[in-house]
């Protein structure tokens, strides 16, 4: 009797041992699964919102361009902004000399984060005038 | 001091193992839940902004075909198509490689005149992708032949937007 009571409570004593192992160790397994996958969720959240933010920057320079379109010349150019801890270099060229009927207009963004290197580009035509910049007014 | 039997003890130890284990469950579960709403909401804004930047592509290629009708009116004349319904038509033929935009990219351009006479015409520009993305864009102009004899000088109009004309739809 006293043997089988012995055994009964280090039998006992084991299986909680035993579940708090398991608990900690599903815990452990699912907690790094989940924390890679919000670490994924994060870094493809701030993308997207860098990838907006060159997008308007891009829009911006070309909606420049559209408004100087009367002084526009066969240009490239680059420059830097910053946007929340984010530096974007904006490149733009433009092929087609002043006087022309159109200039083909091509305006890149290039940024790094950490999740690597990003390139986005737009491109568009711009009508040429040599009128000045009455942005109503082609002829 | 009250010392309680092995069985009781037991017990105890046992339920606090089975507590342990709900515990853990529980918030595992309740993490999982968490970090999949987010990862939805991060889905969503990557899905918002892959369309933002197909259809900025899109809509400056229509900027790009109203501007090229532009200028392909002010050197070129017109010839006017009537339809049944009394409206008269011109489709410039273009494709994205005559303006060396991407190749995925289709423009077409048509010209719009209620009256043959009159001097305003609707430019509308459409920008589509290959697959079912499609981006219109549509302005009046005031049109005047400034020269029309094209064997002498060129042919030459005057073309002049309409302020407030302009509107894009997708």
């Amino acid at each position: 009797m006293i043997m089988n009571r012995q055994g009964n409570h280090s039998e006992q004593t084991g299986s909680t041992l035993i579940g708090a192992i398991v608990s900690t160790l599903i815990l452990s397994i699912g907690m790094a699964a989940l924390y890679s996958l919000y670490i994924n969720s994060k870094l493809s959240s701030s993308h997207s919102q860098h990838v907006s933010t060159a997008l308007a920057y891009a829009r911006d320079k070309i909606e420049t361009l559209r408004f100087n379109h009367g002084n526009l010349g066969n240009e490239s150019g680059s420059e830097q902004l910053q946007a929340s801890e984010i530096v974007y270099q904006r490149s733009w060229q433009i092929s087609g000399n002043p006087g022309q009927n159109f200039h083909l207009v091509n305006v890149s963004m290039h940024w790094l984060d950490s999740s690597g290197n990003h390139n986005i580009s737009l491109n568009t035509v711009i009508s040429g005038s040599t009128t000045g910049n009455n942005p109503f007014l082609d002829e | 001091m009250i010392v309680l039997p092995n069985r009781v003890k037991h017990r105890q130890q046992s339920a606090n193992g089975l507590a342990t284990l709900l515990f853990c469950m529980i918030l595992l579960a309740s993490a999982t839940t968490l970090i999949f709403t987010m990862t939805r909401t991060s889905l969503a804004e990557q899905r918002i902004m892959g369309n933002e930047y197909r259809i900025e592509t899109l809509r400056q290629a229509c900027e790009a075909g109203l501007d090229y009708g532009h200028i392909w009116l002010r050197l070129n004349e017109p010839i006017w198509q009537t339809e049944s319904n009394g409206q008269h038509t011109f489709s410039l033929p273009l494709s994205a490689d005559n303006l060396g935009l991407s190749d995925t990219i289709h423009i077409q351009i048509n010209y719009l005149s209620s009256d043959i006479n009159s001097p305003f015409i609707q430019i509308h520009a459409q920008a589509s992708q290959n697959n079912d993305r499609h981006y219109h864009m549509r302005q009046f102009i005031h049109y005047t032949v400034i020269n029309s004899h094209a064997n002498e000088t060129g042919f030459m109009a005057q073309v002049i937007t309409v302020p407030g004309t302009w509107h894009d739809y997708e």
